[in-house]
């Protein structure tokens, strides 16, 4: 097998004219050599940036934070800007497979293996994240979800690599939940991004991305309409996890979990909605 | 593919796949059979070894990616041909059964200890929770770790 292997930044556009459709990208590789060694994948090519000193960093920047491709889960769980300004991303990436996964596991290896359960993608779509890739042709910036387009697919060419995130400003209060079958080293079952601004008590933003239902994640714009420009009770957290209930009850095949799916959807709505103390004691107006 | 990388401290060269799994590279080129292969898909942790300060799944390492970087085997523990503490402790505690999971296990402990002298247990728990031991020993290997801990790390 053939490899590329640049180690500046320079460097990356000739090997990128190098590959063919059968090359692949190499992130932290915990998917992707799995599906190498089994031999359920084929490739010519293995294309690999990590040595990139700029694909490896996270830098302040005026339109946001941008985020190396290469960062690890760990480096973004331990990043104080992430963790200050975007809570969810922080939680997400702590709750990726174990110490060694995250050791390994990359943001730019999370988007490009695009499976449903992927634990970061809800979060970059609630942050409308921004994805920048260079191809032969040069960098451009797509967001998130116009990216991710199916299991395993993303919308970007074959010789176009993921180089950097950008996670624009954001005045929401945010949190990350997810649901697998145990507490440790699960795959989500259902992971929850929500984000909030409140004014007087009443929510006037919300934003709701849900994880492991679809295909890509699944923006639930019914739920977050019901709650605009209200104070929030018990009642409205129940009728918002209503409509992801239905929406799994219709969309999730029974092999999928879906009774479990349907089931959970209502504790675990409760469980977020508490952990941004969105719920307020009295029961709302309406 | 050259690769020049440093294993177990010392400088190494030679000449591999770019696909290559690291857990073949240590096992079968260099004959460091101390490092276990379990599932094979991130799942078992018993192939964990250290790398730059990090435990990671040796299974999913490839030699394109191991360029310069300072990976630590169970092997690279021993201190002049002795076992070290935290090997010692282990046997000690009976934190070993059929030993399979063994080397896995205590890179990981091994790599939480170079970055937190103290942990407390749920760290310890945390640390573990990516190695699998089918013989049921993760009460003695917990209290290996503390006692390691406790007599002064690694």
């Amino acid at each position: 097998m053939q490899s590329f292997i640049p180690k500046t930044w320079e460097e990356i556009p000739d090997c990128l004219r190098q590959m063919t459709e059968k090359s692949k990208f190499l992130g932290g590789g915990t998917d992707l050599i799995i599906k190498l060694h089994s031999g359920q994948l084929k490739s010519d090519a293995l294309c690999y940036l990590g040595y990139v000193r700029e694909l490896r960093e996270i830098r302040e920047q005026e339109e946001g934070l941008s985020i190396g491709a290469y960062l690890s889960m760990t480096e973004l769980e331990r990043d104080p800007g992430i963790k200050a300004r975007y809570p969810a991303l922080m939680q997400a990436a702590a709750d990726v497979g174990s110490v060694q996964i995250r050791n390994n596991g990359t943001i730019g290896g999370n988007i490009g293996n695009a499976s449903p359960a992927g634990d970061l993608l809800p979060v970059l779509c609630l942050y409308e994240a921004k994805v920048e890739t260079m191809g032969p042709g040069g960098l451009r910036r797509l967001p998130i979800e116009e990216v991710l387009l199916s299991p395993g697919r993303m919308s970007l060419s074959y010789n176009e690599a993921i180089v950097r995130i950008l996670l624009p400003p954001c005045t929401m209060e945010t949190a990350f939940l997810k649901l697998g079958s145990r507490k440790k080293l699960t795959i989500s079952r259902i992971g929850i991004a929500l984000g909030a601004e409140r004014e007087d008590g009443r929510i006037r933003k919300l934003r709701l991305y849900i994880g492991a239902v679809s295909i890509k994640p699944l923006r639930l714009k019914a739920a977050e309409e019901l709650a605009i420009g209200k104070r929030i009770g018990e009642s409205e957290v129940l009728a918002m996890a209503e409509i992801l209930s239905d929406y799994i009850r219709e969309h999730v095949p029974e092999e999928f979990d879906r009774d479990y799916k349907v089931w959970a959807a209502r504790g675990a709505m409760l469980d977020i909605f508490s952990r941004l103390k969105l719920i307020s004691a009295e029961e709302s107006e309406g | 593919m050259e690769l020049s990388f440093i294993l177990n401290g010392k400088p190494k060269r030679l000449d591999t796949e770019p696909e290559r799994r690291l857990i073949d590279l240590l096992r079968k080129d260099l004959h460091l059979s101390g490092t276990k292969e379990g599932c094979g898909e991130g799942e078992c942790g018993a192939c964990t070894v250290i790398i730059d300060g990090k435990a990671v799944h040796s299974c999913l390492v490839l030699a394109c990616q191991l360029e310069g970087r300072e990976v630590l085997t169970i092997e690279g523990l021993e201190e002049a041909g002795e076992l070290s503490r935290i090997q010692r402790i282990f046997v000690e505690e009976t934190a070993i059964q059929c030993g399979y999971c063994t080397p896995g296990m205590i890179m990981s402990a091994k790599a939480l200890l170079m970055q937190n002298p103290h942990p407390t247990e749920e760290e310890i728990r945390n640390a573990l929770a990516g190695n699998i031991c089918r013989c049921s020993g993760y009460t003695q290997i917990i209290r290996a770790v503390s006692r390691t801990a406790a007599e002064g790390g690694q």
